[in-house]
This record gives structure tokens, C-alpha cells and sequence, in this order.
């Protein structure tokens, strides 16, 4: 089995010797641009964990999502996706008017606001918080914003020692590995890797056991928690009309990393927002159901500014980062519904193509069909043109999304898009045009189905056993040109002799003699 | 480097929306129509679907009076051997009273505020505490942060140990919320906290643990007070 | 009534019998059936593709045609649902084909879904007996008519054939890997589609496979003819034929 770390393995020559370069965990999410997913898909077609784990765990999620949510919402369960859309999308349409709302009300519960317009300045600001504090030791939750921000090498590069701790994203931490899924992270890893990066990075005996495995994470971390001068975290939600940042776990270390050390920060993308609390339990409701089936995530947590003057504990400063970082060029009108997104994973579990490539195929940040769409808008178009065709537009993922983004639809969209940038192959363009130039009219379409027959009937030879004119096909085992891709993986099949019209035909004559 | 402010911070987000700046009156969000969202009727059995729906998470549930609530808490202290654990009550006095006299050592947690306070929780076998609210559609436990509430206290201990009162039993989250939603953000809690269950994780090929960095046993005693 | 075939160009050119079952069944019915020769294809390759400006073209042909019917039925849940979701998308910024586009979408009919929701047929009572162990493929662009979730729609209308033995296929929503140019574009994704596709018909032990998408067809038993897996695949709408002696049973 091969370590999906090692898929993005590069070689250099130094000094004559040639020397294994493994890649650092973040350059598998921010690989050389622009960039070819196909080499990276390939090898994990041939991946042993993504194809046996990674294939039925998220499908045996996204079956818990549907019976779940079939189950408590019944025949509401389009209505509930519509109605939790329609609020993210009216929230995105005077985003400027609930930002504003956001920044008051979270100022006057004692909140310091902080705007970063792309990933260095938010990594600078928080640099700027551990300093004035002398932070050496800092506690993060998982947060897919400070992925794109890099933030915990930026942190470590100045000497603050930044732990990691989800659980999958502490071992995908210690073990120099990136995160390939959006709820579950380390989905494309096994226990036996787990075991040995403990073994390896915290000197405990091999285990592989997950129940130990876990109690060795909680020992450790507990005592970061303890000790740590800020804790980091993300957020699912902002509330515009109370100021307050939810996030929501199942493991607590959310809760602990905003609760125990004395400087809490989050950094959140703009597009959480949503109007008020009276709408936090539509998405509460959705979220945890849509990511894994369950009803609710273990821990939510709300939170309005730091600890109040009459309160015993908590973090004495709140600090929240809004960050924008490539988000205001997808608000435009034309893919804000992009932004709707909750960052569930519902996509990702339907997807077949995700179950089949897994996250780092992706190569960005977000994986699955959202990162298909998100990143190329992110990101530049022109870097990641494999993302939007990378896709057989089943659409399962539009049915599985809460906030109903139509990602097939932008999938589409980018796709016209790399046309309209004279992005597609020569080639192709010739193929299409000359295609759809056949369908104008009825017989160049016909003549043009005859002649593509003859071909393949040609190259079909003794394939064909069946006597009947509209069943006599045959299969051809290797085609040439745009088709050949093909034939790669099945075989293609001729068309009969005869095809309906002329059936049609002989139908209406014998029709018209009885 | 120049650094963002409010001003140019705003300007980046009116550019997309197609303004010079920000409009004041707006539509009204959509509201939430409660014939879609709400799975749980106001008038329902309430206790009975909380019983199922906590349960249901992974928390032990307890049903008890007021008059057998210490007696049913100190006998489930002993079961599990416990030495030292807090009390984080509204009014806490009768109950850190029953259990101390049950033999086990009642830490005051108020004693070393702020952090020191939290740190020491690290060492504590259990915390007892009541809540704000519970949730009958999801089994919840609301907790908020004030002056007789810790945040660690059902947090950092091992094992969460809530009282919940059959009359804090709300039908819906949407209940909850509805209710919270007039407070301003100064009287808003700082912390509030929705708990469900003990803390879980899958993380490692998908096999389900319990108790991975917040509480790993959490026991409900739901207190008949009608 | 009267009822325009839209046939689809696969159906035209590789899978004639559908159509023809298709015509026998509703002038069976006692329906009007008419086939304007006019109607070439519903330019979804190109739409899929990007090729938007040379799909309105298309789309605007097959307008045409169509304008004067007053029902139009296609045995592809695919092509009409290219007519429904996408044909109008096409005509933002014109609004006599953005009209007539919502007009063709209200009167096109996938095949099956006509016959059970229009018609209000019931295989059992129109006497359709079929001997044989069949399993059903969901196509996914079924999701753009209303069929969500593995199709469990169409599995009860085959449910209702009289001798037929039904087996359950496992993973019944996920795609098999066609998606048009990608199963050309990438051979390695859509390959590995198709491949656990093939393999959960393997495990129904069908001898049958009901697919009334010919892109989904092509693609699926195109690999099962790779992978030497000796399955038939044929569409409920021949199955309803042969079963009330319309059709003579296909012979190898």
C-alpha cells in the first residue's frame, strides 16, 4: 500500500546524490500551479486505503445522511435544504450590512475585530497578538481557513510552538500529512500509519489499536491545553445581530482551545455569517446530519466576547480575524451561491469521483465537488483547469448539499468559462464545432452517425454475432483520436446495421398498406 | 505592509455587490417556518423524548425526585470510586453538603479563580452541575458561562455529571433560540454551550471512541419538579 | 392523444430498438405516435462540455421541431432532463426562445415516467409478463426529472412485471463513470466508476440489466463486455414490449 504522502513525492540531485524529497504536509495542498491532477488521481486509483476505507466510509456517511434526515424531516427535507439556502443566500446578498452588524455587535461585547484582505495579512495579525502576550505555546481546533493561511507554520517559522488538536489533524500534524476531507481528515490514513507516527514522534510503544491510539493523543494534549498562552479556532457560524462565533466539534477540543487558554482567536472566512440566532438552529439542524448523520455535533459552542467581568474563568480577549483571502471574487453575482457553503462534507461522502481519488487529488485546500468549484475561483481558473472536468455531472452532490449550491451547474459554468479563455484543447474545439455543426440538419446528423457506424463496425470485425439489423452490434477494443480514452478502460460498442429511422420508415409504409 | 481597515475592508465587499456602500434598509431574512424546521411540538411528551434523545448520544440517564436526587448522585459517585470532584450549581451548597457527607472531597472551585481555577480541574475525578435549558429534540444540555458557572465544569472533567430539572426541558432547538434572541450582545452569555453526549471521535478509521478530549462519561439526572 | 418521439441521437443510431418498443407500446395504448425527422440531438455533449454558443444552436433546432407538438416523449431520463434543466439556461438573454424553451421542458416527458405518471399505467394490469432475473440501473440525470436516490420510483413500476425476478443492486445512486466527454478525458476516474459499477452487478447475480439510458448502457456494458461479464442490457420500455407481445424477445 502506498502512503498518499508519497504520491507527491519529488526527487532532487544534491551534490551528485540523489536524495528522497518527502513533501511537507502543506505543499500537498499547494502543489506547483498550474496544476495536473491526473498523475496524483492515477496513483490513487491504485491506492489500497482510498480504494477499500476512504470508498465505503463515505458512502456508508452519506447513506447515514440520507436515511437521518429522510427520517426527521420526511417529505421537509427539500424544504429544510431550501430554507437553509435561502438564508445563506439572502446573508450573501448584504454581506456589507451584516459584516457591519457583526463588527458593532461584536464590539461591544468586548471583541477585538480584525481584517485580513488575504492570508498573509491574517497570519500577520495573529503573529502580532502572540508577540504582544509572548506566546510560546499555542492550542488550535480545526479550521479549514487556516489551512489556506498556513497559519501554523507561519507561527512555528517565529518560534511558537502550534499544536494541532482534532485528533486526525494533530496525527496528520505529527506525521507531515495534510488533511484530505473536510470533516474527517485523516480519512485517507489507516491506524497502522497512526501507530507508527506515535511510535516515531512521541516515543510511546507501537499500538494501532484506535482506543489507545486516542488515549495517548488526550494525555498529551491535555497538558497543552493547560499551558498553552492563546488557542486558535475557526467558526462555523458568525451571528450578526449578537456578535457571537459558534463552533461546533464532537471531541471538545474546540470547546478547551476557546475556553481554557487566556487569548482566544478565530479566524473565520466572511461568508459565515448569517442574519440572527433565530436561524442558528436551521443549520444547527443541518450540519451534524448532513456531515455524519447524527443529530446534533457533540459541542457547540457560542460565543459572545471574552470573559464578562462577574464570570470566574474563560479567555480575558477575544480576538476575531474576518478574513476575505479570494472570497470577495466569488461573491461576485455570477458564483456567490458558492459561498452558501457550511463546509459539512456532504458533497465529498456522495461524490463518486471523490470516493475514488480521494481529498489530495484535489490538490487545494478544499477537496470534492465544493473544491471543484471553489478552488478554481480561489485560485485562478487558468491553475486548475482538471477540477471542473474531473466530474461526470452526476450530480449527487447537489442533492446531498444543505445550503442547495448547484454545484453541477458551476461545474458547467467553469467549464464554458476555460472555453470562453480559449483554455480548451485546439483539438477539441474543432471536434465540438464540427459536431455540432452535423446536428444543424437532420441528414448531415444522419450521415454523419452512418459514417462513424461504417468506422467502428470496420474496426468491430468479428465482434458482431447477432443477425437482427437493429441488434447486430459489435465492440471495438481500440479506438484512435479524442475517443481513445475510451477504449482505455471498456470496450465500444457499434452501432446495428439499421437505426430507427429507417425503421420508422418501413413502420409507416407497412402502416399505410394495411 | 498597509494594513485593512473597517473602511477598506467594507470596500472590497461592495465592489462584488455591485454598491458604493452599504445599504441600511434591507429586505427582512427569510423567517423560519416553523412547519418546516421544527421537529419536536411544544405540546409534545417532552421528558419522554429527552430521555430517549439523550440517551440515545451516550449519556447515562438518571430519573429521580427531589428527594432521592442527592441520594441517587453520592451512590453513583461511589460506583465509579470517585475522590475529588467540584459542585457548579446556581446554589450549590445543599449538594456539595450531601456529597461531602458522603465522603468525597468537594472542591471548591471559586477558590482560585480564573485560570489557576481551570487548571486545577484538570485534576478532578467528576463535576456536578445544573443547566440553563434542555433540549427534548436532540437530548441537549444547554450550560452557559456566569458567576456560579465555570466553563471547565463540564468540560474538563472526565466525567460530566448534570442535573436537569423536568421543567428546563425545551420542545426544539428553535425554542431555545427564540428565547435568547432578544438578549443584546452585552447581555448575551459569553459562553454558551449546546452538549450532546460525551465528547467522540472517528477519526481513526472511522471506529467510534468516547471520551477524546472532553468529558468521557456524562450522567443526566432528570429531576421530576411538578 | 397525439405523441411526438423525441428518439435522442443514441437511441437513433445504437440502440434502434428502444425507440421501436417505445412506438409499439403507445400505439398499443391507442396513442397517436408521430416522429418529426426534422429532430437531431439535444446538443448535451456540448452543453456538458462548455460549448455553450454552439448549444443554443442546437437547442434552437430542437425548438423548432417540437414547436407545434403537443406532448413529447423520449425514453432518455438524460436528454429530458436537458431540455428541463438546462434548455432555458441557454436563453437568458432572449426572451422568445427563453418562452418557448419553458414550453418544450413543460411537454417533454421522460418515456417511463410518462407511462406511469400520465398515463397512469400499471405494468400488472396491462398483463406485461416477462420471465427473467433482472437488476435496474439508476442513471444519475434522472436527479434533473425529480428522481432522486437510487430510483426507487422506477424499481416499483418494474416491480409490477408480471414473472420478472427482481434483484437489488448494491451502491444503486452511485454513477457508473460515463459523464459523457469525462469517461474520454479521464479513462483512470471514470474506469475506476465504472469498475465498481460492474462489480455490484457481478454480485446481483442478474442475468439482466434494466438501463433505460443509453449513454449509462454504453458505458457500463461496454465494461462488462471488458471485464468478460456476460449480462444483457435492455430497457424497460423493451421488456414492456416483449412482455405484451410486441416485441419478439431479442435472440443471440
Amino acid at each position: 500500500m502506498s502512503n498518499p504522502r508519497k504520491l507527491s513525492q519529488e526527487t532532487e540531485t544534491v551534490s551528485g546524490e540523489s536524495v528522497e524529497l518527502t513533501m511537507a504536509g502543506h505543499d500537498i495542498l499547494f502543489p506547483k500551479l498550474p496544476y495536473d491532477m491526473k498523475q496524483r488521481a492515477k496513483d490513487a486509483t491504485h491506492n489500497d486505503q482510498l480504494q477499500e476505507f476512504v470508498n465505503s466510509a463515505t458512502r456508508m456517511r452519506d447513506q447515514l445522511r440520507i436515511n437521518h434526515c429522510n427520517d426527521v424531516f420526511g417529505d421537509n427535507y427539500d424544504k429544510m435544504r431550501e430554507l437553509a439556502g435561502s438564508i445563506k443566500q439572502h446573508t450573501l446578498d448584504h454581506l456589507d450590512y451584516y459584516i457591519e452588524q457583526f463588527i458593532d455587535n461584536a464590539t461591544a461585547a468586548g471583541t477585538v475585530v480584525h481584517y485580513a484582505a488575504d492570508d498573509k495579512e491574517a497570519n500577520a495579525i495573529c503573529l502580532e497578538i502572540a508577540k504582544l502576550h509572548s506566546a510560546k505555546l499555542v492550542v488550535k481546533s480545526k479550521s479549514m481557513v487556516t489551512e489556506e493561511t498556513n497559519l501554523v507554520h507561519d507561527l512555528e517559522a517565529v518560534g511558537v510552538e502550534t499544536i494541532e488538536t482534532d485528533l486526525g489533524e494533530y496525527i496528520l500534524q505529527l506525521d507531515n500529512d495534510a488533511p484530505s476531507h473536510l470533516v474527517t481528515p485523516m480519512i485517507h490514513k489507516n491506524r497502522a500509519s497512526v501507530g507508527r507516527a506515535f511510535a516515531r514522534e512521541l516515543g510511546v510503544e507501537y499500538t494501532d489499536d484506535p482506543k489507545e491510539l486516542t488515549q495517548i493523543a488526550r494525555r498529551v494534549l491535555r497538558d497543552k491545553y493547560r499551558q498553552a498562552d492563546i488557542g486558535i479556532s475557526g467558526g462555523n457560524f458568525m451571528i450578526a445581530d449578537s456578535g457571537s462565533t459558534v463552533i461546533c466539534t464532537n471531541e471538545g477540543n474546540g470547546r478547551l482551545c476557546t475556553s481554557v487558554p487566556p487569548v482566544h482567536v478565530a479566524f473565520i472566512g466572511i461568508e459565515k455569517m448569517i442574519p440572527s440566532r433565530k436561524h442558528l438552529p436551521v443549520f444547527l439542524k443541518l450540519l451534524s446530519r448532513s456531515a455524519i448523520g447524527s443529530p446534533i455535533t457533540v459541542y457547540n459552542h457560542i460565543m459572545t466576547g471574552p470573559k464578562r467581568s462577574h464570570e470566574a474563568d474563560g479567555p480575558q480577549e477575544q480576538h476575531i480575524i474576518l478574513i476575505d483571502n479570494g472570497r470577495t471574487e466569488v461573491l461576485k453575482p455570477e458564483t456567490r451561491e458558492m459561498l452558501r457553503c457550511i463546509r459539512c462534507g456532504a458533497c465529498l461522502n456522495s461524490c463518486p469521483v471523490y470516493r475514488k481519488v480521494g481529498g489530495h487529488s484535489y490538490g487545494s485546500v478544499y477537496p470534492g465537488p465544493i473544491g471543484a468549484i471553489l478552488t478554481p475561483v480561489f485560485k485562478g481558473l487558468a491553475n486548475y483547469k482538471d477540477l471542473p472536468y474531473a466530474s461526470s455531472l452526476c450530480g449527487a452532490c447537489y442533492e446531498a448539499c444543505p445550503v442547495k449550491i448547484n454545484i453541477p451547474k458551476y461545474l458547467i459554468k467553469l467549464r464554458g468559462d476555460l472555453i470562453g479563455g480559449k483554455h480548451d484543447k485546439f483539438i477539441d474545439r474543432i471536434f465540438f464545432k464540427m459536431w455540432a455543426m452535423s446536428l444543424k440538419k437532420a441528414w448531415t446528423y444522419r450521415m454523419a452517425g452512418k459514417f462513424a457506424g461504417v468506422f467502428l463496425r470496420l474496426r468491430a470485425g468479428k465482434s458482431i454475432k447477432n443477425k437482427d439489423p437493429y441488434l447486430n452490434r459489435g465492440w471495438v477494443k481500440k479506438v484512435p483520436g479524442p475517443a481513445a480514452g475510451w477504449t482505455e478502460k471498456r470496450d465500444l460498442v457499434t452501432p446495428p446495421t439499421k437505426d430507427f429511422r429507417s425503421w420508422w420508415d418501413e413502420h409507416q409504409k407497412q402502416k399505410g398498406g394495411k | 505592509m498597509t494594513r485593512s481597515t473597517r473602511e477598506s475592508f467594507l470596500a472590497r465587499l461592495h465592489k462584488p455587490l455591485g454598491r458604493p456602500s452599504t445599504i441600511i434598509n434591507i429586505p427582512d431574512p427569510p423567517e423560519v417556518d416553523e412547519s418546516i424546521a421544527r421537529l419536536v411540538a411544544k405540546d409534545a411528551d417532552l421528558f419522554a423524548i429527552f430521555c430517549d434523545k439523550a440517551a440515545a448520544t451516550g449519556m447515562t440517564i438518571h430519573q429521580v425526585t427531589e428527594q432521592t436526587l442527592h441520594e441517587s448522585i453520592t451512590a453513583r459517585l461511589r460506583e465509579e470510586n470517585v475522590n475529588t470532584l467540584s459542585v457548579c450549581m446556581a446554589d450549590s451548597q445543599a449538594m456539595t453538603h450531601a456529597v461531602a457527607q458522603a465522603g468525597m472531597q468537594v472542591q471548591d472551585w471559586k477558590a482560585l479563580p480564573g485560570k489557576a481555577g481551570l487548571d486545577r480541574q484538570f485534576e478532578l475525578d467528576a463535576g456536578i452541575t445544573d443547566v440553563h435549558a434542555a433540549i427534548a429534540e436532540t437530548g441537549s444540555l444547554i450550560y452557559q458561562s456566569d458567576a456560579e458557572h465555570s466553563r471547565g465544569m463540564s468540560l474538563i472533567v472526565p466525567w460530566h455529571i448534570a442535573i436537569v430539572k423536568k421543567s428546563q426541558i425545551m420542545a426544539d432547538l428553535i425554542d431555545f433560540w427564540n428565547d435568547r434572541s432578544s438578549l443584546d450582545a452585552q447581555g448575551m452569555p459569553a459562553s454558551i454551550a449546546i452538549i450532546t453526549g460525551p465528547s467522540k471521535t472517528a477519526d481513526i478509521e472511522g471506529v467510534l471512541i468516547t471520551g477524546v478530549h472532553g468529558p468521557a462519561m456524562v450522567d443526566v439526572f432528570v429531576v421530576e419538579d411538578q | 392523444m397525439k405523441i411526438d418521439l423525441f428518439i435522442t441521437c443514441l437511441a437513433d443510431s445504437y440502440y434502434p430498438r428502444t425507440g421501436i418498443a417505445v412506438v409499439k407500446i403507445l400505439e398499443h395504448l391507442g396513442h397517436e405516435v408521430c416522429f418529426p425527422k426534422e429532430q437531431t440531438c439535444c446538443g448535451q455533449p456540448m452543453f456538458n462540455t462548455g460549448y455553450k454558443d454552439d448549444t443554443r444552436n442546437i437547442a434552437r433546432k430542437m425548438i423548432d421541431v417540437f414547436e407545434d407538438s403537443d406532448i413529447v416523449v423520449t425514453p432518455s431520463g438524460s436528454c429530458a432532463a436537458m431540455v428541463h434543466e438546462n434548455f432555458e439556461t441557454l436563453f437568458e438573454d432572449d426572451p422568445v426562445y427563453l418562452k418557448k424553451a419553458k414550453a418544450l421542458a413543460a411537454k417533454t416527458h421522460e418515456f417511463i415516467l410518462f407511462l406511469t405518471d400520465v398515463l397512469k399505467v400499471d405494468l400488472k394490469e396491462l398483463g406485461v409478463q416477462w420471465q427473467g432475473k433482472a437488476t435496474y440501473h439508476y442513471s444519475c440525470h434522472l436527479r434533473g426529472i425529480g428522481i432522486e436516490g437510487g430510483g426507487a420510483k422506477i424499481v416499483d413500476t418494474i416491480k409490477q412485471v408480471d414473472g420478472l425476478e427482481y434483484v437489488q443492486i448494491d451502491k444503486p445512486e452511485q454513477c457508473c463513470g460515463f459523464g459523457g466527454t469525462f469517461a474520454m478525458k479521464y479513462p483512470q476516474i471514470s474506469g475506476a466508476m465504472v469498475e465498481d459499477k460492474v462489480n455490484c452487478i457481478k454480485k446481483t447475480e442478474a442475468d439482466v440489466v434494466i438501463c433505460n439510458d443509453a449513454g449509462c448502457t454504453m458505458n457500463i456494458s461496454g465494461s462488462c463486455e471488458r471485464a468478460d461479464h456476460p449480462v444483457k442490457f435492455i430497457t424497460l420500455a423493451e421488456i414492456i414490449a416483449e412482455g405484451l407481445g410486441l416485441l419478439e424477445p431479442e435472440h443471440v
